[in-house]
């Protein structure tokens, strides 16, 4: 079997749609899972033990189970007890709850990297709750949680081929429909790889630069 | 005296043996060795049917299994692999053969060999009861572009519904029948296409009120499967087409596929010779 750049530029342009798909599920699940995340993060220090409790509880079992199974049940399960969403976006929720889980993570790390003298000072300044989140913790909490950050989004953009597995068209999928009737696997898996190859080193190395770069500024 | 004849005598039976292994294939050959040959199924009963325990039966992997009885192979082994991809783990000798009621298509013709063929059918939709939107052949989908339909990717349906206009996006793949069925139940898809028997098994076995079967489907040739070979087994095919004729002639061949509801008189006029081009 060798490589046939014939069957390679056949199989673009449905490849070309499966890109558009795997990024937009990324950038919607990504923001779902930053959003999330950080409500997470800031509800887990409420003061209230109970809501602390149930969070910690519903953060670990979403943790703690595959996506492919999550993907399963919001798919086939979920539709049985009137809960319908639309393939995309029940791959989207999945993945962005999934990993709203790591990043609340992240968020909490960040914002109890802000001295506690911040705190206090905020509250010498008399703001309320609102005021002090925006002005004085996030803006100090958010630059070193970027790196971090970026690399679960990198590792979003990876996760999105299990869409395949509920019937959204992405990249992989496309690949392997292609694949499926044109018995042709060398050229577009090779192409599938070398995509997420293109976009993921680069992003990488941005993502370790960014890292160098709040590194050196807390020295 | 009797120590020499029983010298000769065992000499010339192991030259007969031989002689025998001599002219079998390689392929037969390795399979005899290890005693069991790996088929690819789709487990999509009643063509094959893969049981909770792993024991793989249905129609197609029974009739292998007889077949290969008969050169002397005891047993199969299965794995579990999507129509489109047989194709590639045939090639690609993941499997020795692939017994799942694979259709003889001319463009599969291409890269892989038939034996003849073993189940013959019609083609079947479902679809929810009542069939709304009139659906009775490929073209009515098609006339229909908001319509969705699934079928598997790579399979005999997928080409029907795309040579007869519908488009790419109305299809949408499943993984398996149950979860192609189970899409129409919730409303994702409009209609389900796939063998009339595959269809029908899994509509019985699902039993909804509100699903309902539309066969056969006019305008589609009856699909014919076959067990499928690597290119190159080409002596070991005719071996096999030998051994399967040996059944058929029996009357043992009816006797495995019509308890699955296929007809063994609807093989009798076909052959891989006039489904493939150029009679591969």
């Amino acid at each position: 079997m060798y490589w046939s750049w014939e069957v390679a530029f056949d199989v673009l342009p449905q490849l070309a749609k499966g890109v558009v798909v795997t990024i937009q599920a990324t950038i919607v699940a990504s923001i779902l899972a930053y959003v999330l995340g950080l409500g997470i993060a800031i509800l887990k220090m409420s003061k209230s033990k109970l809501l602390r409790i149930v969070l910690y509880w519903t953060t670990e079992f979403i943790r703690r189970t595959p996506i492919l199974v999550q993907l399963y049940v919001v798919f086939y399960v979920l539709p049985d007890y009137g809960i319908f969403f639309e393939a995309f976006t029940c791959g989207v929720l999945v993945l962005g709850i999934h990993f709203s889980t790591y990043t609340a993570e992240v968020f909490r790390a960040g914002i109890d990297n802000v001295p506690k003298g911040q705190w206090e000072a905020a509250k010498s300044l008399n703001y309320n709750q609102v005021q002090t989140w925006k002005n004085v913790i996030l803006p100090q909490a958010i630059p070193p949680m970027i790196p971090p950050l970026a690399n679960y989004l990198i590792t979003m953009f990876k996760e999105t081929p299990l869409l395949a597995a509920i019937t959204v068209v992405e990249l992989f999928r496309a690949a392997d429909q292609y694949s499926n009737s044109h018995y042709k696997y060398l050229e577009p898996m090779t192409l599938v790889g070398v995509f997420f190859l293109i976009v993921s080193i680069p992003s990488a190395i941005i993502a370790m630069k960014l890292e160098k770069r709040f590194k050196q500024r807390k020295i | 005296m009797k120590k020499i004849i029983l010298f000769l005598a065992s000499f010339l039976i192991l030259l007969g043996s031989a002689k025998v292994s001599f002219a079998e294939s390689d392929t037969l050959k390795r399979l005899k060795k290890q005693g069991y040959a790996t088929v690819a199924v789709a487990n999509e009963p009643p063509y094959s049917d893969i049981k909770t325990d792993g024991y793989v039966t249905g129609a197609a992997p029974d009739v292998a299994r007889a077949v290969l009885n008969i050169l002397g192979v005891a047993d199969l082994k299965a794995e579990v692999i999507m129509y489109g991809a047989m194709i590639p783990a045939l090639q690609a000798r993941r499997v020795d053969m692939a017994t799942s009621g694979l259709y003889i298509k001319p463009d599969r013709c291409e890269s892989i060999i038939y034996s003849e063929p073993d189940l013959c059918g019609a083609e079947a939709f479902a679809v929810p009861v009542g069939n709304p939107n009139n659906l009775l052949t490929y073209e009515d989908i098609a006339a229909q572009p908001d319509l969705k339909m699934t079928t598997c990717a790579g399979c005999a349906e997928e080409k029907y519904a795309l040579e007869r206009g519908v488009s790419a996006d109305q299809i949408v793949y499943f993984d398996t029948p149950p979860s192609g069925i189970k899409m129409l139940q919730q409303g994702r898809v409009d209609v389900f296409a796939l063998s009339g028997l595959g269809t029908q098994d899994l509509l019985n076995k699902t039993n909804d009120p509100n699903l309902e079967l539309v066969m056969p489907i006019t305008g589609v040739p009856i699909g014919c499967a076959g067990a499928a070979f690597n290119m190159d087994d080409i002596e070991f095919r005719a071996e096999y087409n030998m051994a399967l004729a040996k059944l058929k002639a029996t009357g043992e061949f009816a006797a495995i596929i019509e308890p699955y509801g296929f007809s063994a008189e609807a093989t009798a006029g076909e052959s891989y010779l006039t489904r493939c081009p150029d009679g591969k």
